[in-house]
């Protein structure tokens, strides 16, 4: 009897669901026409919001679907019926492969052909999509449904706990004086919506159930608000616990055994900076793998004073803004740095001249060198394993290599770009293009299941303040090299330094 | 019996639906349960629809408990309220063959013959049926399967006599052997069709028995005396509704025992009110043998409640 309810199911809602596909389609369409290098400009803004079209298609039919036969009330005519609840809901759920899933499946696969590649791997790309989408998008959508009887009633439970959650992230944000959550603008960021996606997971798979089999919707509306509640408690964890379980999830964390980080202040720093009451400590970092990038993703230091007295305790970078510091591997794994302590004006002035301790506990993750390829850097045109259908090409400016990539499934988070001319030996600076993710799982969410990706490395300075080993003459020979990282290891390392913190402001 | 229940509560926070209800209908039966607006009808109906659960008590339908009816039961049952919510976008015509597969012993012809006789417009979406319409589509989504069954829950709220009458005519001329089970306070309308019937007061179930019991066991008396009298202040509870006009007392005599009337009344009167000159009695339409037990039931509560609240005036336990 399953067929014959989604038959039913058909029939009313073919509109909404020949509406969704349309908007899967044109999605698909669109970011397909705006090829490696997302032009022309003007479709970029409606390419950029058709996905969320999509989702917006996908809730409208998820929630008429199963407001077709709803479950809360006690007056539907199909309750009194001889139709078995499993097949009402697996009828639901068939509905949804049928008309969201297919079209999707066909959408994503008929992309990723569409950009050259191959079927399996268009195939699979898809899929993971269409997977994901199901698990954190469709099922909690369906158990939304289950406790509602209106799109209006959707909505409304949406924005509420969109609200709610903001509200206490935003409440937390004020107690902790203005700081964010520790570990938001981290690699480890994807914690928060992973957390939120398995617990809007869990609570549909218990919700659906229960919905469709014993009809408790109080008790389904309950779990509902204890989900909204438990969303926020994740952004209120210590670092020391988030980054010990992300240190739990290293694939390789024998990597990075050897690395040893020493606070060095008998180097001293050369570069000047403005700000009076940043200390600039020189750092070494030793052991560190060749090919490798190591980003400290947070500082904590503790000022004592000789005689043991707690000075201040807090972040190294007061600024948020700060928190990308990536340190590239040198021949001997040996790195000489500087790590940058921003003290508040108060502290500061209480410490400048005196002789303290400077105990440091880095956070730090090691990357590895994935894949690195190479391509012509003018009009380069190439299909790797790592980054799928890459393009190059000189920017508009005249100052820039750009490279546009497109990959069936997730982009790479992290990658470098590198000019090289390998007749001179000349090599520009790497440019790193590198938003950290620490997720030990790569989804295709956006815009579909291709991924569009690319960044820019620098030939030449347009005001004639820096000269580039690799210029514009040398292009026609040179290449471009792509590297890709991915996180190996992440770990800790303690530093600590006697210092007396006037010594080490440069005016 | 074709539904069976003991014991069952229904409550609703802290207040009960239903107390301590308990209800046998014999197959074949045309069983009204009758009570006036919230006495706990529709929370009945739905109970054994398996719609709601019961809070306490056991319910079998067809001889499986309510909260495991499946679909073997529900192919036997017809269903038709004046809440039922049927999908507004579908037209008449197209919900008929939605149902059609469900049900094994569905029969086109009777189907055909039911919507004709009830004027169904197979090409209307039923959102734009009328309240008497969609009452007559639900009807004519129950009857075509020959139900074993038929649930009728408020039928004819809000419907006008003309399609009170049809639907009447409809049910009565297709539903065969069929056991109805109807909940109604628009007694006129099903008192000659219904064999059996229980009063539902405040979720308390107040008689069942069957009509041709009730309408033997309960009369209407006339009892003209020989001059206007007062009455002593204990009457036999059995008489309810007593009334005395000058020299004619009234009443419905609860346990009518015709052979003997004549000197219960006498003993129940006393000397004091005179002689009986005539005694006449009347069977009592459906109508008023439930104001009246239910009129009865509310005194009877009445001074409980009364006490209770004087209880509490007075600051008492």
């Amino acid at each position: 009897m399953r067929w014959h309810i989604v038959r039913k199911d058909l029939a009313q809602l073919w509109i909404f669901a020949a509406i969704a596909a349309f908007a899967e389609f044109a999605n698909a369409g669109l970011w397909f026409a705006l090829g490696p290098f997302q032009q022309p400009q003007e479709l970029v803004v409606a390419a950029q919001v058709f996905p969320f079209v999509v989702w917006i298609a996908i809730l409208f039919l998820t929630v008429a679907a199963v407001h077709q036969d709803p479950i809360p009330g006690a007056s539907q005519d199909w309750l009194v019926r001889p139709i078995r609840r499993m097949d009402l809901l697996q009828a639901k759920l068939l509905f949804l492969l049928i008309t969201v899933h297919g079209p999707m499946l066909l959408a994503d696969i008929m992309h990723a052909i569409a950009n050259g590649f191959p079927i399996r791997a268009s195939f699979e790309a898809a899929i993971l999509h269409g997977a994901a989408i199901f698990v954190v998008v469709e099922l909690p959508l369906l158990a939304l449904a289950t406790i509602t009887t209106s799109v209006m009633q959707v909505m409304l439970t949406l924005l509420g706990a969109w609200l709610i959650v903001f509200a206490a992230v935003l409440t937390g944000t004020a107690i902790r004086v203005g700081t964010p959550p520790p570990f938001a603008l981290s690699g480890m960021q994807w914690m928060t919506p992973a957390f939120w996606m398995l617990l809007i997971a869990l609570a549909a798979f218990v919700i659906i159930p229960l919905q469709y089999f014993r009809r408790e919707t109080s008790r389904a509306r309950r779990i509902v608000g204890a989900a909204v509640i438990l969303a926020p408690t994740l952004s209120f964890s210590s670092w020391g616990m988030v980054f010990s379980f992300q240190e739990a999830l290293s694939p390789h964390p024998a990597d990075a055994a050897n690395v040893a980080l020493v606070l060095s202040p008998a180097a001293k720093p050369a570069t000047p900076i403005s700000s009076d009451n940043t200390v600039r400590l020189p750092v070494t970092i030793s052991g560190l793998p060749p090919e490798s990038l190591l980003l400290i993703d947070r500082a904590y230091i503790h000022l004592l004073g000789l005689d043991g007295t707690g000075l201040y305790r807090g972040r190294t970078t007061l600024k948020l803004s700060s928190h990308h510091d990536f340190v590239h591997a040198e021949e001997g794994g040996e790195v000489h740095t500087i790590q940058q302590i921003e003290f508040p004006a108060k502290i500061y002035e209480l410490v400048r001249t005196r002789p303290v301790r400077a105990e440091i506990e880095f956070s730090l993750t090691l990357f590895q060198t994935e894949d690195t390829e190479t391509m012509n850097p003018l009009n380069g045109d190439k299909r790797m394993a790592a980054f799928g259908w890459c393009k190059a090409r000189v920017d508009d400016d005249g100052d820039e290599i750009q490279l546009g990539c497109i990959k069936p499934g997730a982009a790479p988070s992290c990658f470098g770009l590198e000019l090289e001319n390998p007749e001179s030996g000349g090599r520009n600076p790497e440019t790193l293009v590198c938003d950290p993710d620490y997720a030990p799982y790569a989804l295709p969410f956006y815009p579909d299941a291709v991924s569009q990706f690319g960044g820019a490395v620098r030939f030449a300075d347009k005001h004639g303040f820096a000269n580039f080993p690799v210029d514009a003459s040398q292009l026609p020979q040179a290449t471009l090299m792509v590297q890709w990282y991915r996180p190996g290891a992440h770990f800790t390392r303690d530093a600590a330094a006697e210092i007396q913190p006037a010594d080490w402001v440069l005016h | 019996m074709i539904i069976q229940a003991s014991g069952i509560w229904k409550t609703f926070g802290r207040f009960h639906a239903l107390q301590d209800f308990s209800l046998g209908v014999p197959e074949g039966s045309t069983f009204a349960l009758v009570g006036a607006n919230g006495a706990g009808k529709t929370t009945t109906i739905k109970l054994l629809m398996n719609i709601m659960a019961p809070t306490k008590g056991t319910l079998t339908v067809l001889g499986a408990e309510s909260q495991k009816l499946s679909p073997r039961e529900l192919v036997q049952i017809g269903y038709v309220s004046e809440q039922q919510k049927m999908p507004g976008r579908t037209q008449v015509g197209a919900y008929l063959r939605y149902l059609r597969p469900f049900y094994p012993r569905w029969d086109q012809s009777l189907e055909t013959e039911i919507v004709t006789q009830l004027g169904l417009p197979l090409e209307r979406r039923i959102r734009d049926l009328s309240h008497g319409m969609r009452i007559k589509m639900a009807l004519a989504c129950a009857l075509p399967y020959r139900p074993r069954l038929l649930v009728l829950d408020e039928p004819f709220s809000g419907l006008d006599p003309l399609v009170r009458e049809e639907f009447m005519g409809s049910l009565l001329r297709h539903a065969g052997d069929v056991t109805v089970f109807i909940s109604s306070h628009e007694l006129s309308e099903i008192e000659d069709a219904t064999t059996h019937v229980a009063f539902l007061d405040s979720g308390a179930l107040l008689l069942q028995e069957s009509m041709a019991d009730l309408k033997a066991r309960l009369r209407g008396v006339r009892v003209t005396l020989d001059a206007p009298a007062r009455l002593p202040r204990q009457l036999p509870p059995e008489w309810l509704d007593v009334r005395l006009e000058g020299d004619v007392l009234r009443f419905i005599d609860t346990r009518d025992s015709t052979g003997q009337i004549g000197e219960r009344i006498a003993a129940a009167i006393g000397p004091a009110a005179g002689k009986v000159r005539q005694i006449e009695t009347e069977p009592v339409p459906l109508r008023s043998i439930f104001t009246t037990l239910a009129r009865a039931e509310r005194e009877r509560k009445a001074p409980k409640e009364n006490f209770r609240k004087g209880k509490a005036r007075r600051g008492e336990a």
